[in-house]
């Protein structure tokens, strides 16, 4: 890669944001909305500059809500798809189930799960598990199931055992959509973190949800603040997946390779 | 690898665009409302013993008899009440006297002009069991607090929260009555009552006993409509408070309306509200009921400064006005 071609990417992109921030500035100046409903990019700006230390706490309690309910969601979520991989029934039976994850209204669930789970950390990190997985269970199972053939002929040929099949065959044929589950469950557990903050967070340790929560009465362009960084912290979660999901997908397909 | 990097800043370039231009859309519309005598008065919870003065203004023809047609809309946790009376979506609305300095001091232009209770029935709720019965006595116990930021951060400035577990709040009693070492935000003459209906013994500890005291249920317009309409407010301030002396002496007509309205109150809990009411609104000897003294607003403009909620500043200016109470 070179430096033109580097420069072909980042171009474009600084660009939009240029745009972007003159295109808000512009809105700011000529609507003449007070800062509590429109606050400019500067005031923004400067909100996030003079509360950094309190947005950067905030953001490092949400990342680690958001990343340990991801890790919840990639462990259980995997294994889960497994178990459904293996008999038609268990699908049938368990797989509504795991779409209820998807359909639930966690807003309107939230202040239950607080009453069995003790507000802090563990609470955030569940509602942020229980967000981000049904992406996991579903893609990796369809993954699972979508097997060659062909190749699943030749393993019963050679009277290979279920767990050898599964080994062998299923698990490298579903990686690929294993990570794009855990790529689409890694934004998701940002999203449920913040959610999870408005209501089961303890107010010592304020993540950026509680913060916005309570901002959007007395500082809304630190709230503006705290939402881009929302934003940011969710691309960047999606970042890191997609690093570390890219560098296995070739592990495997080297694996593969190997195996032939 | 780099490819992937580089398609990723691009793509966050993206989400951030569409999630800013999202937000940029927030709130695009305004109207200007036409200048009849159709009046909404915007609440900021539940119509409950809070309000009943307005409701108790309505059902007995107070305003009607001033010529006034009046809705009064039911807010609720999201009902954003300072923004929809400086932005013109309703004449009137109903807050706590914090909140329109927090909003002013953030570019609203809105002004109270009536405070229908004197003293703010702000407090924390805790069971008799706990032995807790002043804010010295808060200790290892869970506090629930909403998204009031104002109080909460009060009362980590004057009470020794050290071994409270600050918690949020999600506007249910539920929590607080199966655990007898919770605690929680309340309004005296609401969440008490109802818990104790449902068997709990609950104490309460007044924030204004610790000198967190904000004039509570102001009713307030923008400063353009206070200016253009000085008649209709007169009006519309004038049976609001013949509303709140009715109000006091016998709740049972407006409670009942209200009943209907806002299910987690029954009547028995309103007139217990109402009751609880009474000692918070009426003023000192010789006032009259709504009015406003401007020496408090200033120990609350200090307040909040002091928890760096205002601008250091920030000015009282025509934050409210007793202009429009009735001369007595």
């Amino acid at each position: 890669m070179n430096l033109k071609k580097n420069a072909g990417y980042v171009l474009p992109a600084l660009g939009a944001v240029v745009l972007l921030l003159l295109g808000w500035a512009l809105l700011k100046s000529s609507s003449g909305y007070p800062d509590y409903i429109l606050p400019g990019p500067g005031t923004v700006w400067s909100a996030f500059v003079d509360h950094r230390m309190e947005i950067l706490r905030s953001t490092w309690i949400t990342f680690l809500s958001a990343s340990g309910g991801l890790s919840l969601s990639v462990l259980f979520g995997g294994l889960t798809a497994i178990v459904f991989s293996q008999a038609k029934w268990i699908r049938r039976g368990l797989y509504p189930l795991a779409i209820f994850l998807q359909t639930v209204p966690i807003v309107a669930v939230a202040p239950i799960i607080v009453l069995w789970l003790e507000e802090g950390i563990v609470a955030t990190m569940f509602i942020s598990f229980i967000v981000s997985l049904f992406p996991i269970i579903t893609n990796t199972t369809a993954g699972l199931l979508n097997v060659d053939n062909g190749r699943y002929e030749l393993f019963r040929l050679y009277r290979a055992s279920r767990f050898q099949r599964l080994y062998r065959l299923q698990i490298p044929g579903a990686m690929p959509q294993f990570v794009t589950g855990v790529k689409i469950a890694s934004g998701m557990s940002v999203l449920g973190a913040v959610v999870g903050e408005f209501f089961c967070a303890t107010l010592q340790n304020k993540g950026l949800g509680r913060q916005i929560f309570e901002l959007k009465d007395y500082n809304v362009p630190w709230m503006y603040a705290c939402i881009l960084i929302a934003t940011f912290l969710g691309v960047l979660t999606f970042s890191i997946v997609s690093l570390i999901g890219d560098r296995v997908l070739l592990y495997w397909d080297e694996k593969k390779i190997s195996n032939i | 690898m780099k490819t992937t990097l580089t398609a990723l800043l691009g793509w966050s370039v993206a989400v951030f665009g569409f999630g800013s231009v999202l937000m940029l859309c927030c709130g695009c519309q305004s109207e200007t409302l036409p200048q009849t005598d159709k009046i909404s008065l915007q609440l900021n919870w539940f119509p409950d013993a809070q309000h009943g003065g307005f409701y108790m203004a309505q059902l007995k023809g107070y305003y009607s008899q001033e010529g006034l047609e009046v809705e009064i809309l039911a807010g609720g946790p999201g009902a954003n009440v300072e923004a929809k009376v400086d932005r013109g979506k309703v004449e009137f609305g109903i807050a706590n006297a914090h909140r329109i300095l927090l909003k002013r001091n953030e570019g609203a232009k809105i002004s109270a002009v009536f405070a229908a209770f004197q003293k703010s029935p702000r407090c924390i709720m805790v069971h008799r069991e706990s032995g807790i019965r002043t804010f010295e006595d808060l200790e290892g116990v869970t506090l629930a607090v909403g998204s009031d930021a104002a109080f909460r951060k009060f009362m980590e400035q004057n009470v020794d929260l050290h071994d409270v577990k600050l918690v949020s709040y999600s506007g249910s009693n539920a929590t607080f009555l199966q655990d007898k070492n919770y605690a929680q935000q309340a309004y005296s003459i609401s969440e008490p009552i109802l818990v104790k209906r449902q068997g709990a013994d609950p104490v309460v500890l007044m924030l204004s006993d610790i000198g967190f005291n904000p004039y509570t249920s102001c009713v307030f317009a923008s400063e353009d409509y206070l200016k253009n309409n000085p008649e209709t407010v007169r009006k519309f301030v004038r049976a609001s408070q013949k509303g709140w002396e009715a109000y006091l002496e016998n709740p049972e007509f407006a409670n009942q309306k209200m009943a209907e309205l806002n299910k987690e109150h029954d009547l028995i809990a309103l007139n217990q509200g109402a009751a609880a009411a009474a000692p918070l609104c009426r003023p000192k000897e010789g006032e009259p009921i709504g009015s406003m003294n401007p020496d408090r607003w200033k120990v609350l403009v200090g307040q909040l400064k002091n928890l760096k909620m205002l601008k250091p500043d920030f000015q009282l200016n025509e934050a409210f006005t007793v202009d429009f109470l009735p001369v007595h």
